[in-house]
């Protein structure tokens, strides 16, 4: 088997995981980016297809195995062992995206999930560090300059810290979590499409509770269906209403308020596609051209030597600040 | 630091020794005191040319040499001495010195050495480790010290355990040539300074008790009888350990650490962004769907992920292997072995177009003339 590439380390972004998936082929997904579980806010970003949780280690907790056993016989669901380190939030995506049957895969990723149905998780692991698509897709949300991305990772051994990426979904009536350093997957017990998210809650805070103090910082994801689509199948779906309705109808006012409230939405969630497209592409720019230009010009302005001697100057006291 | 522990001498890229030439208008005379020419990479990652008294621990001389810069060069007009120059190209700068060592055969094989020091430093990585030679150290030696190196248990104690351990089966390189030196201390020098002819002291040779070296030979190495070709150690793996060992030097030696972003920090950014000139030069290099107005440009540059950029950039830059990456802005890729001789390689070539630029001026008003 050929040797797995280079997998970068990318932000946990809503953005970024956005069009990580779009990039990939799907259609139809985004992650959003969620503050809390409760009833409320899960039934505004209905429908929820899965939540991930994410954490980070704080040095000194070792990342051993959870205490619930993992289940057998589990052959229906993709679960994947967490092969490489840097490629963990784009593996819980997937182990979303590929144990929901309603989500548009697109070619690539349906034929990769038929194409690893039998594998051994371990095997399922292994696949999805070798496949190109996947790995270009995600490493295009690296640092600037690819090339530089090759030879080098600014944060490789540079963070003691760990990242641990949790997924939780429904499949077939129950609730899982699907952990990529565990053995297996975990059934939480039964739910329904309509109130997975309560337990799921509970779930996590019991997770939480275990974790005890303050050095666990985290973060929640929910993938969603694609809001923009949402909204404009309330549109639809109002408007439809309207057309059977005669002009001077009293139901007209609520109807167009709240028409007018669902437009509002739309605008920001597309105002926040544009802040994150253009976040993205000023990711994937190769800034490396234009640093040497800034370089270039104070090397002409008679100002970079005494900037170089500064920057030395800084960087021996934060050496000896170290020590 | 590691390698200053252990006895003899420290191991530069080149080394021999030579004195020092005092000049007096159109003469040059020689200064008596018995030095030493080494070169290294210093801790900006560029060429050093250092001259210093052999039993002295700081140098005297330390010319900072960027590639094309400058050669060294025997002077045939001496004709009783051994006397070398280095030639600066892009000034009238000369430093005169002496071979001090007995033996010349050695001399044109040193400034070879020199020259290509100085015109392609990356070659220090491969010749400057090659005292030892990888056939001869054991692979599993090799294994326990690159495992401890990447699990952070190496310490210094056991480093230096391992090293001499591998330099036990090593050819013998500089500790003979440091004892050469020592034989040297009392050879006494005759100087013959005429008035009109510039001319530099002479050497007496001196009868040595044991066969000379020079600084840099590889003499034969004994093979170890028990050790088969499969036990051998490839010469990358010895690089690798090499590259360890520098690394750990490096930050023994509190390495500077320059941050791009330092020198690219807002309030510098921002000023720039003031200038017209500076604003049109810039956007070309902005991302595609981006506007060409100040606004823009400034937002783009004082964005996080610019600052990201740099942080990485800077990063890439500290593992040194951006040598061909560097050469498609025009620089010498020993511009890429730092982010400090990034920068340094920048304004050096600044500085170089701007004086050219200045004297081509000055000959046309030469000609006009």
């Amino acid at each position: 088997m050929a040797e797995a590439g280079n997998w970068c380390l990318i932000e946990s972004d809503p953005g970024v995981f956005t069009e990580l998936i779009s990039g990939m082929g799907v259609h139809g997904v985004q992650m959003e980016e969620v503050w809390s579980l409760d009833s409320e806010s899960m039934e505004r970003l209905k429908p929820v297809y899965g939540l991930i949780f994410l954490f980070k280690w704080q040095q000194g907790h070792s990342a051993t195995a959870e205490p619930t056993q993992p289940d057998g016989g589990n052959d229906h669901i993709f679960f994947a062992q967490q092969v490489i380190h840097n490629a963990c939030a784009t593996q819980a995506i997937l182990s979303i995206l590929l144990n929901r049957p309603d989500i548009d895969l697109g070619p690539e990723l349906s034929n990769f999930k038929e194409f690893t149905a039998d594998f051994s998780p371990d095997m399922k692991g292994l696949a999805i560090s070798n496949s190109d698509l996947i790995r270009s897709v995600h490493n295009s949300f690296a640092r600037s300059d690819p090339f530089v991305n090759e030879m080098h990772d600014p944060n490789a051994g540079k963070d003691e810290d760990v990242y641990h990426f949790i997924a939780y979904l429904p499949i077939h009536g129950a609730l899982y979590e699907l952990d990529g350093l565990s053995q297996g997957p975990v059934n939480l017990g039964p739910c329904d499409e309509d109130h997975w998210t309560d337990q799921a809650n509970e779930a996590i805070q019991q997770r939480m509770a275990r974790y005890g103090d303050t050095e666990l910082h985290f973060s929640l994801m929910a993938l969603t269906r694609d809001r923009l689509d949402t909204y404009q199948e309330q549109l639809d779906e109002i408007d439809a209403l309207m057309l059977s309705l005669p002009d001077d109808a009293p139901e007209r006012r609520q109807f167009n308020s709240n028409r007018m409230e669902i437009e509002h939405h739309m605008q920001l969630e597309q105002e926040k596609r544009s802040r994150w497209h253009r976040e993205n592409t000023l990711r994937k720019h190769n800034f490396i051209p234009m640093i040497y230009q800034l370089l270039h010009t104070l090397a002409e302005k008679k100002q970079l030597d005494p900037l170089i001697t500064e920057a030395v100057d800084k960087g021996k006291k934060r050496n000896a600040a170290k020590q | 630091m590691v390698l200053n522990l252990y006895q003899p001498a420290q191991r530069h890229l080149v080394q021999f020794n030579a004195g020092k030439c005092i000049r007096e208008g159109n003469l040059v005379k020689p200064d008596l005191r018995k030095g030493m020419i080494y070169m290294d990479q210093g801790e900006d990652q560029l060429m050093h040319f250092y001259w210093k008294e052999r039993n002295s621990s700081e140098p005297e001389d330390n010319l900072i040499i960027f590639p094309d810069e400058a050669e060294l060069v025997h002077v045939p007009e001496c004709t009783t001495g051994r006397v070398i120059v280095l030639k600066f190209k892009t000034s009238s700068e000369r430093w005169f010195y002496w071979m001090q060592h007995k033996k010349d055969d050695e001399d044109e094989e040193l400034i070879k050495r020199v020259n290509t020091l100085i015109d392609n430093p990356s070659s220090a990585m491969d010749d400057g480790a090659m005292d030892i030679d990888p056939q001869n150290i054991e692979m599993e030696l090799m294994q326990r010290l690159m495992g401890s190196a990447s699990d952070g248990s190496l310490t210094e104690e056991s480093l230096m355990e391992l090293f001499s351990q591998a330099r036990g089966h090593a050819s013998r390189g500089q500790e003979e040539a440091t004892e050469t030196d020592d034989n040297t201390t009392t050879a006494t020098v005759a100087p013959s300074v005429t008035d009109t002819v510039t001319t530099v002291a002479d050497v007496t040779a001196q009868t040595p008790e044991k066969s000379q070296e020079a600084a840099v030979s590889t003499a034969d190495t004994p093979k170890q009888s028990e050790q088969g070709a499969s036990s051998a150690v490839s010469a990358e793996q010895y690089q690798q350990l090499q590259s360890i060992l520098d690394s750990m030097q490096q930050q023994q030696q509190g390495r500077s650490s320059v941050q791009l972003n330092d020198v690219l920090n807002t309030q510098v950014l921002s000023a720039l962004l003031d200038d017209p000139a500076v604003c049109s030069s810039l956007y070309p290099h902005l991302p595609d769907q981006t506007e060409h107005t100040p606004a823009q440009l400034r937002q783009v540059v004082l964005s996080p992920q610019f600052q990201q950029a740099l942080h990485g950039f800077t990063s890439a830059l500290q593992s040194g292997q951006l040598g061909p990456l560097i050469q498609q802005f025009g620089l010498d890729a020993s511009s890429g072995l730092s982010p400090e001789a990034f920068l340094r390689g920048i304004e050096h070539k600044v500085r170089e177009n701007q004086q050219n630029a200045s004297s081509n001026k000055d000959e046309d008003h030469m000609d006009e003339s």
